[in-house]
């Protein structure tokens, strides 16, 4: 006996009439079986006995279930993450037993080793053939995973667990002979033949099995040809509209549903109005859901999780900071992004519990959200092992108290959402291939499993417009389809093929899923099935990532379609105005100490900047710091070189100590400078990093103390690190002298410390002045004669003087001729103009002066060049990209 | 031979061939014929395989072919010959293909990228290749590698080698963790190269041994191709002049004529051998010979051994001995590369700094695997190294044909100089067997046919290497040779163009190849074309006047526009930016231009307002953000209002403050207010519907209510919906809105421009490839890069001697390796600039024009020595020089002064009653999953009985079996279902006791259902009736519910009953009705219907009253 095959798909008398005769439809989809049972079964009546139309794998587990219920060893069907979770124990049994094998990514190899054992199941291929399984030992990849199948099946032996493609066998083989079925007939409508093992059950339950199907499609279909995919899908969601307009049942059919679903919904929300409306306020039906790891409340559930067992990146730390589904305290809005800066604040690439609870309780102590991560950090969960039910029933507590997930009320797709919590959590508590004791990052990767698989569909209007995939459209009928996405490239889709079973195998038993024609003759199939009840139009676009697209072999000759869809030009002139707008707020003055010497030197270079940091108290968010920062090495630096010549007052002491002795100080002063670092920094560092920041120093010490040593003219260290208060123009500012020589003359030398960058002496006389800290300084001291920076770090450490000679010969030859391009002859000379400079700079903050002045040196490390937008292509004419290929 | 038989010859398919197809020969229509006539000999059109290096190529490559089947299949025999072989090919083809049965569709040409082979190659062995199947690929590879980096520093305290390692190559970093990142991350995009190499310094000695052979190797080859390629009499009369003036040089040090210190004497005699150990002598002699410039001297003083007016003889014979080398520009080059040769003894540091490396590199590598799984994504070059590692090692290969279902018997490459190693590694690996098969099979033969132009080899930043096209020419691949044939003809540009590029180039190009230094020789094209005009390519200078240029390049465009009507223009540049002046002009003008990649969409004002909203609905702590949107176009606050805003801003909700100005007890003006509100209450509106409308329409629809829709230009829609597509990416990979890879991307890609009927079309000239057009003009020639960090590491894989490895040095030292491996990097660059030149020119059929901003400081035109510009400017015989105005005073530079723009006015609308639909708290409620498990066995348990025609008196124990399953369906392997099952046995047991109990599930009754499922299509749903008959005696229909709740302690049945019954009431009036309609259109006749529960834990039937 053999299935017969008939063409095309029998209409609705035809299934009315088998159902009355006691015939069970058995379809390819669950959406076809509902799609008969609503408009076939009971159309005439108000209510009616569900007719025994059936997807044909609910059909298998129906009757397998009636079949093991009496079986004395009952066995456990598994669920398809259960299956999973299985195969991700057998191919991590290989890794923990090889060492040499190693998976990138072993979550597809699950995948892709349940489709193999599939398609071996579902093509009844012997594997206890010696045959089948020397073509399996024959290539490395078939082997290992006849291993892993071996491993499973015996696992699934062991246990007594089933999973789906086992039914059709398991069915068989008990092959019941009281069967009501053996007296009836059984009609499948797919466009695809039944695999082998269902035909095999079928033939052997039924008294006859009736395989329908559409004809294959025997002309090409008229294309609309569009120049990008974004103009393609909008031209597809205005004709939706206009479909829905006319009240036509129509359908979209995207050829890739998973890339171009959300930019259809997007135009379809835009066609029908609804952008900033709920989704059920769209007209549409999309055929899948999203799942629900994807979904806000529980993305932001696993976020919560995961933070108990492990620290979170800044970005995973964000989006749980500011979920709507936690509760952090009456006030949300104005305390979530303070808790955020003060996270930032730290530098810190990652956060963990302890430090969300400490930024939770500076910001908003006692808050619910603070008050759940403390419980769980109290009960040290991030340490204990429980079985998955125990851990449902210690984080239940956890995310009531944390108000989850109505921390903000809930609309009613979000209510839909939270109810399929328990179904989720059911799901981890049931799974028998789960481990018996488990740590939390285990149940979080369980949880995350669960609601991956599990998918949210929204209960909306059903609507004259539907959107799906070819493969959902098997027996539905439509007056207007559109195929969107036809081109040579995607459609039919391609053979996805079966890499684990051998080539050799697969064609000798002629698996749908290796060969190129199979694809084409099912989508050939199902385009005939609507175009013969419906007018069917396919689209394409042109031009894919740069390159030409070709049409799909299904399009006739395509014309263009909708012209590029404009969008509305608006005369941008017409709503713009100009206005002046380079004077800030004024400083109330006399006022004190609104920064140091960066006033002084951003006013300098950009008074936008100066203004924005020191009169508006702007300040960027932390960006993430891979060991310490510039400015944090430069502070260790600065005290570094204190402490050392603390005991090493003058150039006498510094020539006359020995290398020992050197050493041993400049160990001492590293050390004292890493002890003044404060304990958040260490904590975020580590102290490894600081070992070798200390061997750093040493060498940075001793390697600046060579220098220290050519200086010919003896000096006195007069003061290191002192502080100054210096008032100009009502502003008192707070600075601070790295350090100051006297030298024999009794002239002062006033230095700066740098690690790195490049100084020039000639920054010291231009206007405006590049570079006004030691100008300043010279204002404040009476007797400076030398201003110099001490470049301590870099490859050429040195010094860059202006003023008298300190002893060092190319340092005081550079000061020289710096001194002659600025045309004078001693320091003196250039403090009155200094003084002016100075003056105008703190008169110009003072006054609010705000005006951008872009140039390399000021916009290369500013935050704030979304505010003064002179990166703009249309303004950057002063600025340098960098810009590569 | 002529083209036309070269073409006719490489068409045999039964030879291997590699064809030099310059720039406008037809190459791509000669491949398609070779895959046409290859179709013809093969059993599966798969067979053939075409490589191409991009996706543009390989759709073009694959159009054409389908293009020529169609045409053939639909008969149109074309009339132009070239046509009309293409159509002969196409026809046997599709004759061939009838008669095998095959359905030649453009999926079945096969046609691949590089990319899209490996990555193919690695779905077909998902094992092998160590991947696990089809992988995630993404471009996006930085904060990856950045993960990778800092994973590794973790190790920083290990107390082992590894650990030392890293402590020692960060300390040679100054401890600088972010800049050591970035040499890293740099090392592991190109980890094909070292991976392997460097895992094997395991042994120190070995590998140093190893590694100075190689040097020392290198030294000689190059000392003794520089007495090989010199005139021997002239070296040894320079000799004997060196050996002289180096005595003179050392009396002049000892009577102190010369400073000592600034002079260097070799160690030992001078000897100019073949001997590596000459090496210093021949450096001394380099450097006497050379400026710093590395050009030959013209003046030799007292400190190269000639005392003025003394040695007057000396120095003329020696600088007639130098008058030689400028008429031997390649000996120039000698000496050079002799000077920057290493010393054997290269400087310890930067071995050690390779070890070291060498035991952090393979960690990072494996942390990067790390990181790879853990995000489920890879980069390309582990795509490519898995397929490498797939095809398997040479002693043990993969049998391919096994697992791609058939046997690749010919391949083409298209652009074969674009080759990197490890992409030459897979190709050799693929052809792995044919020689063999090749020599048993002499009908059968398999083929390669690759086709390339050396002088269009400009992908060096891509790790292609020009010497493979040279090597593979010379020597074949894998075994085979391949038939070098060269085609010369010039279908593209007219006979002037061409002559200036064969005239020009040949002069810029040495004339033999030396692939080391990337020095591809050059072909001389042929022209089929006339001549069109006298001074086909012209070069401007425009010194210091980037404006005056965009101004000049304007004109011309605009007269040749208006001046044709079919012509197609190109401005080409090597970077981004040097197009920008040029396409802001075009722009405002009103030319409708093309452009791909031009401005970096971080640089777009509308993108940038998106990102500021964006910024801030990411992260309200970005107070910047939100100052940036104040002072966005959109809102437009003044400094002013700004300044009394910000305290507030930093202390409360977006709401008090609303609420503050609404009630104006904010001392801003009323223009600010009338702005600050209109912005608050757009946010405020975001705020409440954060994560409930999908990403893209949140963001979108905030922007819209700012106006941000109303303010834009025409050409930026399409960055606004490259930012939103993005958007939808986020959206799609479930990651929700995570801004730095937003801020990254937009920082990285570039806005283009589209139009379909633009005939200006800007691009890089890297783009241009392959591309033509009727005028070009380059524009920023000249301009040098910026210099990047000094690599951690340098390597050259010399093809012959092996490869060449050095670490940074600590300190600059003359004569390491290091320094040598600079040297030869820098030469392949150089080589590579003039070719990406050859390239851009080459795209024009009739004009070229390049222009340049070369500074005036220096004399003009430039001296040869200043670099490749200049020497590009010596080479051609006139360049237009365009002075600056002398009268125009220098302007300093001032601030950006220019007026703020805002919305003239913003439109009002406050915050309406438009709030989220909020239908109220819900707390989190978990059922009981054992008690639910239970209910379900309970419900399964009085169906089952409700099916027996003689109700037992006792649970039986096959009930008891099925009871046990329905268990196991809902429970843990590790859950306990005896406790379960036992109270199930007892209520059970309890129902069948009681009356009502057996009443109920009586088989006696009429029209009898258990879990009967009812359909109501007006509703759309179904239902389930746990207990449904007809009493025979009273006819009364029962609807039935089961409930296994039980009352909690301290409640009394009653009341339980009674709370229960209001509970379910409208759920069991509902069964009612639809039941009272079922039998209504089945014809049972039944007195009334009552709905009722049933608790069998407490034995209580309650019927509900209505």
């Amino acid at each position: 006996m053999s299935i017969s095959a008939i063409s095309p798909f029998p209409d609705e008398v035809s299934i009315r009439e088998a159902l009355a005769k006691g015939t069970l439809i058995l379809t390819a989809t669950q959406r076809l079986s509902r799609h008969l049972t609503q408009t076939i079964g009971v159309r005439d009546f108000k209510v009616g006995r569900v007719p025994t139309i059936l997807p044909v794998d609910a059909w298998l587990v129906q009757t397998w279930r009636s079949l093991s219920e009496t079986h004395k060893m009952p066995q456990r069907l598994l669920s398809a993450s259960e299956r999973d979770t299985l195969w991700r124990q057998v191919i991590e049994s290989e890794v923990t037993e090889n060492a040499g094998f190693s998976l990138v990514q072993p979550e597809t190899a699950v995948q892709l080793a349940g489709r193999c054992r599939r398609a071996v199941k579902d093509y009844v291929v012997p594997m206890s053939s010696d045959r089948v399984r020397s073509y399996f030992e024959s290539e490395a990849d078939t082997r290992f995973f006849l291993q892993w199948l071996t491993k499973f099946d015996m696992r699934l032996k062991a246990e007594g667990w089933v999973v789906a493609e086992d039914l059709a066998e398991d069915i068989t083989a008990h092959n019941p002979t009281c069967s009501e079925d053996k007296q009836r007939d059984v009609w499948f409508l797919s466009e695809e033949p039944p695999v082998p093992s269902l035909e095999k059950v079928l033939l052997g339950q039924f008294k006859r099995v009736h395989w329908f199907r559409s004809e294959t499609l025997t002309y090409r279909l008229p294309t609309q040809a569009f120049d990008s995919r974004e103009s393609e899908i909008r031209g597809a969601a205005r004709w939706g509209k206009e479909q829905h307009d006319a009240g036509l049942a129509s359908v979209i059919v995207l050829s890739d549903y998973q890339q171009d679903r959300a930019l259809l919904e997007h135009h379809l929300r835009a066609e029908f109005g609804v952008q900033d409306q709920v989704f059920t306020d769209l007209p549409v039906n999309f055929s899948r859901g999203i799942e629900l790891s994807k979904v806000p409340m529980f993305r932001d559930l696993l976020l919560f999780c995961r933070l108990v067992a492990q620290p979170l990146t800044r970005q995973e730390v964000t989006a749980l900071i500011r979920s709507p589904f936690f509760f952090v305290n009456d006030d949300d809005r104005a305390v979530r992004g303070p808790v955020l800066s003060r996270l930032y604040a730290s530098k810190r690439g990652s956060f963990g519990l302890s430090q969300v609870i400490t930024a939770l309780s500076q910001v908003a102590p006692g808050s619910p959200l603070e008050r759940a991560l403390s419980r769980a950090r109290a009960d040290r969960l991030h340490h204990v092992r429980l079985s998955a039910s125990a851990w449902c029933e210690r984080l239940i507590p956890l995310l009531q108290e944390a108000n989850w997930p109505s921390a903000s009320g809930l609309d009613s797709l979000e209510y839909q959402q939270a109810d399929l919590i328990e179904a989720v959590f059911d799901a981890i508590e049931i799974n028998p291939v789960a481990k018996d004791v488990l740590s939390l990052g285990t149940f979080i990767s369980g949880l995350k499993v669960a609601l991956d698989s599990q998918l949210f569909q929204p209960k909306t209007d059903i609507s004259q417009l539907q959107v799906m995939s070819l493969g959902d459209t098997v027996g539905l009928n439509f007056e207007t389809v559109r195929v969107v996405g036809a081109s040579a490239e995607r459609f039919p889709r391609k053979a996805a093929g079966l890499p684990l079973i051998p080539w050799r195998i697969c064609h000798e038993f002629e698996m749908h899923e290796v060969m190129g024609d199979c694809q084409r003759l099912v989508s050939s199939r199902l385009l005939m099935q609507l175009a013969s009840l419906g007018s069917v139009v396919l689209s394409y676009h042109r031009i894919a990532d740069g390159a030409h697209n070709l049409p799909s072999e299904f399009c006739d000759v395509p014309s263009n379609g909708v012209e590029s869809i404009a969008y509305k030009l608006v005369e941008v002139d017409s709503v713009m105005s100009p206005f002046a707008d380079e004077r800030g707020l004024e400083t109330q003055v006399p006022t004190e100490q609104l920064g140091g010497v960066s006033l002084l030197e951003k006013q300098a270079m950009c008074p936008l900047k100066a203004h924005l940091s020191h009169r508006l108290d702007l300040r960027a968010l932390e960006s993430e710091t891979q060991g310490l920062s510039a400015g944090e090495r430069g502070g260790l630096l600065h005290k570094a070189l204190q402490c050392f010549f603390t005991g090493m007052g003058s150039s006498e002491l510094i020539n006359n100590i020995s290398g020992g002795a050197m050493a041993a100080l400049a160990e001492e002063a590293a050390t004292m400078a890493l002890q003044s670092l404060h304990s958040t920094v260490r904590d975020r560092v580590g102290l490894p990093y600081l070992e070798v920041e200390h061997m750093r120093l040493v060498r940075l010490l001793i390697t600046w103390m060579g220098i220290e040593k050519q200086r010919t003219i003896p000096f006195v260290i007069e003061s290191l690190e002192s502080t100054f208060d210096w008032t100009c123009g009502g502003l008192t500012l707070s600075l601070t002298a790295d350090r100051v020589d006297q030298l024999q003359n009794g002239q002062q030398v006033v230095i700066d410390y740098k690690s790195g960058g490049s100084h020039s002496a000639s920054d010291w006389h231009q206007s405006p002045l590049k570079s006004p800290q030691l100008p300043c300084y010279s204002q404040l001291l009476k007797n400076v004669g030398t201003i110099g920076i001490a470049r301590v770090g870099g490859s050429d450490p040195n010094y860059t003087l202006l003023g008298g000679a300190i002893g060092l010969s190319a340092a005081d030859t550079q000061s020289e001729k710096a001194m002659a391009t600025a045309g004078v002859a001693d320091l003196s000379e250039l403090k009155d103009r200094w003084g002016q400079e100075l003056s105008d700079l703190v008169r110009g903050f003072v006054e609010g002066d705000a005006v951008a002045t872009p140039s390399a040196n000021a916009c290369r490390y500013c935050d704030f060049k979304i505010i003064c937008r002179a990166h703009l292509s249309e303004a950057s004419d002063v600025i340098q990209e960098s810009d590569d290929e | 031979m002529s083209d036309s038989q070269i073409r006719a010859e490489v068409l045999d398919t039964t030879r291997s061939f590699c064809v030099v197809a310059p720039a406008g020969s037809g190459k791509t229509s000669l491949l398609t014929q070779r895959i046409l006539a290859l179709l013809t000999t093969v059993a599966r059109p798969e067979e053939v395989l075409a490589i191409t290096f991009t996706k543009k190529a390989a759709s073009e490559m694959r159009a054409r072919v389908i293009e020529a089947l169609e045409t053939a299949a639909r008969e149109e025999e074309p009339t132009s010959e070239h046509q009309v072989i293409t159509y002969r090919l196409a026809r046997a083809a599709l004759t061939h293909a009838r008669r095998l049965n095959w359905n030649l569709t453009a999926d079945s040409v096969n046609v691949r990228t590089i990319d899209g082979l490996s990555a193919y190659l690695n779905r077909a062995m998902p094992i092998l290749s160590g991947l696990g199947g089809g992988a995630t690929v993404t471009d996006d590879v930085v904060p990856i590698y950045q993960q990778a980096t800092t994973d590794l520093y973790q190790l920083i305290g290990e107390p082992s080698d590894r650990g030392e390692a890293l402590r020692q190559l960060l300390l040679t970093m100054d401890n600088n963790w972010q800049r050591c990142s970035e040499l890293l991350i740099e090392l592991l995009s190109r980890r094909a190269d070292w991976l392997n190499e460097l895992g094997q310094h395991r042994n120190p000695e070995a590998a140093s041994e190893q590694l100075s052979a190689t040097v020392r190797a290198v030294i000689t080859e190059r000392l003794i191709d520089a007495r090989s390629q010199m005139d021997i009499g002239w070296l040894s009369e320079l000799e004997s002049q060196a050996q002289a003036a180096l005595q003179r040089l050392r009396e002049y040090v000892r009577t102190e004529l010369v400073d000592g210190e600034k002079v260097q004497f070799p160690s030992q005699s001078l000897c100019i051998t073949s001997e590596s150990s000459s090496l210093e002598s021949w450096q001394w002699l380099a450097r006497w010979v050379l400026t710093s410039e590395k050009t030959p001297r013209k003046r030799l003083d007292k400190n190269g051994g000639f005392q003025a007016k003394v040695d007057q003889t000396a120095k003329q014979e020696v600088l007639a001995l130098l008058g030689k080398l400028e008429e031997h520009p390649q000996w120039v080059g000698m000496l050079t590369e002799i000077t920057a040769l290493p010393r054997i003894d290269s400087d310890e540091s930067e071995w050690q700094g390779v070890l070291h490396l060498s035991r952090v590199l393979p960690t990072l590598a494996a942390q990067l695997l790390t990181v790879f799984k853990a995000r489920g994504v890879v980069d390309h070059t582990h795509i490519a190294m898995a397929a490498e590692l797939a095809l398997g090692e040479e002693e043990n290969p993969t049998d391919l044909s096994l697992r791609l279902d058939y046997q690749l018997s010919h391949i083409l490459v298209d652009e074969f100089q674009d080759t990197s190693q490890g992409q030459f590694r897979l190709i050799e690996k693929l052809c792995r067997g044919w020689l063999e098969h090749n020599s048993a099979n002499l009908e059968l033969q398999r083929t390669l046919f690759v086709v390339g132009d050396a002088m269009q080899s400009i992908y060096g930043f891509r790790y292609a290497d020009v010497g493979l096209f040279l090597s593979a020419m010379d020597k074949g691949i894998a075994g085979i040779s391949l038939v070098p044939r060269s085609l010369s003809r010039n279908f593209r540009s007219h006979a002037g163009l061409i002559e200036w590029v064969n005239d020009h180039f040949s002069a810029l190009v040495p004339a033999h190849g030396d692939p080391r230094l990337g020095v591809v020789p050059m072909t001389r094209a042929e022209a089929t074309q006339v001549c069109l005009t006298d001074e086909s390519v012209q070069i401007h200078n425009f010194p210091d006047d980037a404006a005056l240029e965009a101004e000049y390049v304007f004109q011309q465009i605009a007269s040749l526009l208006t001046a044709t009507t079919t012509a197609k223009i190109a401005v080409l540049s090597r970077t981004r930016s040097g197009l920008e002046p040029i396409s802001l002009l075009l722009k405002q003008n009103g030319v409708d231009i093309v452009g791909a990649d031009l401005t970096s969409f971080s640089r777009r004002a509308s993108v940038t307002d998106l990102v500021s909203l964006t910024r801030w609905l990411a992260n309200p702590g970005d107070t910047v953000a939100l100052v940036a949107l104040l002072r966005s176009p959109m809102v437009g606050v003044s400094l002013r209002d700004l300044g009394m805003l910000m305290p507030l801003l930093k202390a409360y909700s977006m709401t008090y403050i609303y609420n503050l100005i609404d009630q104006c007890e904010l001392a801003i003006s009323q223009d600010g207010r009338e702005r600050v509100s209109f912005l608050l209450s757009a946010l405020i509106w975001a705020d409440r519907k954060r994560d409930r409308l999908n990403l893209v329409s949140w963001v979108e629809e905030t922007w819209k209510r700012l106006g941000g829709d109303r303010l834009i230009a025409g050409d930026e829609w399409t960055d606004v919906t490259a930012f939103f597509h993005l958007l939808r990416d986020q959206e799609i990979a479930g990651n929700g809105l995570v801004i730095e890879p937003l801020t990254t991307w937009l920082e990285k890609r570039h806005a283009t421009i589209e139009s379909a009927d633009a005939r200006v079309e800007l691009m890089t000239l890297h783009k241009s490839k392959g591309l033509e057009f009727d005028h070009v003009f380059i524009v920023g020639a000249g301009k040098v890069g910026r210099s990047s960090q000094k690599p951690l590491l340098r390597w050259n894989r010399d093809h012959e001697r092996g490869l060449l490895i050095a670490a940074r040095p600590d300190t600059e030292t003359n004569g390491s390796l290091y320094n040598y491996l600079g040297f030869v990097n820098k030469s392949k660059e150089e080589q590579e600039l003039i070719r990406l030149y050859y390239v851009g020119i080459t795209r024009a059929k009739t004009s070229c024009t390049l222009t340049a901003t070369l500074s005036s400081e220096n004399s003009w035109p430039p001296k040869a020595s200043q670099g490749f510009w200049s020497r590009f400017c010596g080479a051609a015989s006139r360049v237009h020089y365009h002075p600056k105005d002398q009268e125009e005073t220098t302007v300093p530079q001032r601030p950006l002064a220019k007026a703020y723009r805002r919305v003239a006015k913003v439109p009002d609308h406050g915050l309406s009653g438009d709030v989220t639909e909020s239908v109220g708290a819900a707390k989190l409620r978990l059922s009981n999953l054992s008690q639910r498990r239970y209910g379900i066995a309970l419900h399964r348990g009085l169906e089952l009985l409700s099916h027996c025609d003689n109700l037992p008196a006792e649970c039986p124990q096959e009930l008891m079996a099925r009871l046990r399953f329905q268990l196991l369906e809902l429970s843990a392997h590790t859950m306990s279902i005896e406790d379960e099952l036992g109270r199930l046995e007892v209520d059970i047991n309890r129902v069948l006791a009681d009356s009502n109990g057996r009443w109920l599930l009586s088989s006696k009754h009429i029209d009898a259902h258990a879990e009967l499922a009812l359909y109501l299509p007006a509703e759309r749903r179904q239902l389930i009736i746990d207990r449904t008959f007809v009493d025979p005696i009273t006819r009364c229909r029962w609807v039935v519910d089961y409930k296994s709740s039980q009352p909690e302690e301290g409640t009394s049945i009653d009341q339980f009953v009674c709370e229960e019954a209001s509970k379910y009431r409208e759920q069991l009036e509902h069964y009612r009705s639809a039941m009272i309609d079922f039998d209504g259109h089945q014809d049972i006749t039944t007195s009334h219907t009552k709905i009722a529960l049933y608790f069998p834990s407490i034995n209580v039937f309650h019927e509900v009253l209505g």
